[in-house]
């Protein structure tokens, strides 16, 4: 971890998930700059590091995340600008059109207002487990709290999507938790 | 079908240049390993963000006051040059500015005033007690990077600015400093450890021609001489 040679691997393993999500939070032009500064900041604190850790994703999308708090603004825009797209003009591949899909692409502009609307530091939790995929005990790792902090803000965030989709989940009201 | 799950549906697809992306933040991440220290101090905060090299044993040797290759305070030359026993600064028939350095940064108020009065808007400083933040981050540097460029020989260094590349109302920054312990703490230095002295440059250009800021070193690096 401490040699440079090592740090350059732990880049290549990671870079792509890092920047992936970079991009999906602030859009691919934005997304080079917070790759670059998210590694050239976990090298800088690489002396830091537990390495009794077993992964090191956590910490760096923990790294990403505060580099990624930085252009707030930049995101609250094209969050906005998410929402605001008609449906015909979306250029995802939606060949899988599961229930997932197909709600999400029916609620846009809703999920949108959402995102762009709650605190700061609930979007974070919120995408590293939607979007990077981290798992409970991950993203509570990468944001330096709690998983049972984790899971309270999971279940306010829940209570306050489904109020602004109109009081219930419009597709089933079964509820999953593949994340735990 | 859990909430979460359909902000998960909601993410946006990925880029479709990401390898490009990816190879560029890949370079600038090597530039940065090559560039900062292994074992980095805490108080060193010399070393983020900045084009920060450390030179060989050859100029380390200069510096140090083996060999100086510079004829001593000619005052301004015939030519657009001005040389001095630690810097000479001359310009190109093709527009460039040259500033070749043996003795690092001596005089650094000198050199400065050289550069301006050569057309070159330009700030000089040393780097002993300071490190000197641009206004405007990282990405100005790596824009403006055609503007400053540096270049190594064993007996010198020379760095070339090209002042049609500085932007309309922006100028280029020069740091230096001597590094007492042989780059002990360097991993780039050539020079065996606790040897000799290893020298550090820091150079970019910036949007404006404001004084950069100074990031203060604790403790200050001792010059070792």
């Amino acid at each position: 971890m401490r040699d440079p040679g090592c740090f350059a691997a732990i880049f290549d393993r990671h870079a792509d998930a890092i920047l992936r999500y970079a991009s999906s939070r602030l859009g691919p032009e934005v997304a080079e700059d917070v790759t670059a500064e998210t590694f050239l900041a976990a090298f800088r604190r690489r002396c830091h590091y537990d390495t009794s850790r077993r992964d090191t994703r956590p910490w760096l999308y923990g790294i990403a995340a505060r580099q990624i708090g930085k252009h707030r603004r930049a995101e609250i825009r094209r969050l906005r600008m998410l929402g605001s797209i008609p449906p015909e003009l979306l250029t995802e591949d939606f060949s899988d059109r599961s229930v997932d899909q197909v709600t999400a692409r029916q609620f846009r502009p809703q999920l949108a207002e959402v995102l762009s609307g709650m605190p700061p530091r609930d979007r974070e939790l919120l995408l590293l487990i939607a979007w990077a995929e981290l798992s409970y005990a991950e993203a509570a790792d990468a944001l330096g709290i709690t998983v049972s902090a984790v899971r309270s803000r999971l279940n306010r965030i829940r209570a306050r999507t489904r109020k602004v989709l109109g009081g219930a989940n419009p597709a089933n009201t079964e509820r999953e938790n593949r994340y735990g | 079908m859990d909430e979460i799950r359909m902000f998960t549906a909601l993410r946006p697809a990925p880029p479709g240049s990401a390898d490009q992306i990816r190879q560029r933040a890949r370079a600038r991440l090597d530039a940065a390993l090559t560039e900062v220290p292994a074992s980095p101090r805490p108080a060193y905060r010399v070393w983020r963000r900045h084009r920060l090299v450390l030179l060989g044993s050859g100029l380390a040797a200069a510096a140090a006051g083996a060999a100086i290759a510079v004829p001593a305070a000619l005052p301004a030359g015939p030519q657009g040059s001005f040389v001095t026993s630690a810097w000479a600064v001359e310009r190109n028939a093709h527009g460039t500015v040259t500033v070749t350095i043996t003795k690092i940064f001596h005089d650094q108020a000198r050199l400065q005033h050289a550069l301006r009065e050569d057309g070159v808007r330009a700030n000089v400083r040393s780097l002993r007690r300071c490190a000197w933040e641009p206004r405007g981050g990282i990405r100005e540097i790596r824009r403006h990077s055609k503007a400053i460029t540096l270049r190594r020989t064993p007996k010198a260094t020379t760095i070339v600015i090209r002042p049609a590349a500085i932007p309309d109302s922006g100028a280029v920054f020069l740091g230096g400093h001597i590094w007492p312990d042989g780059g002990r703490t360097s991993r780039s230095a050539d020079s065996p450890k606790g040897t000799t002295v290893a020298v550090a440059i820091q150079y970019y250009a910036m949007d404006n021609n404001k004084p950069p800021v100074c990031s203060p070193l604790r403790p200050p690096i001792r010059v070792g001489r």
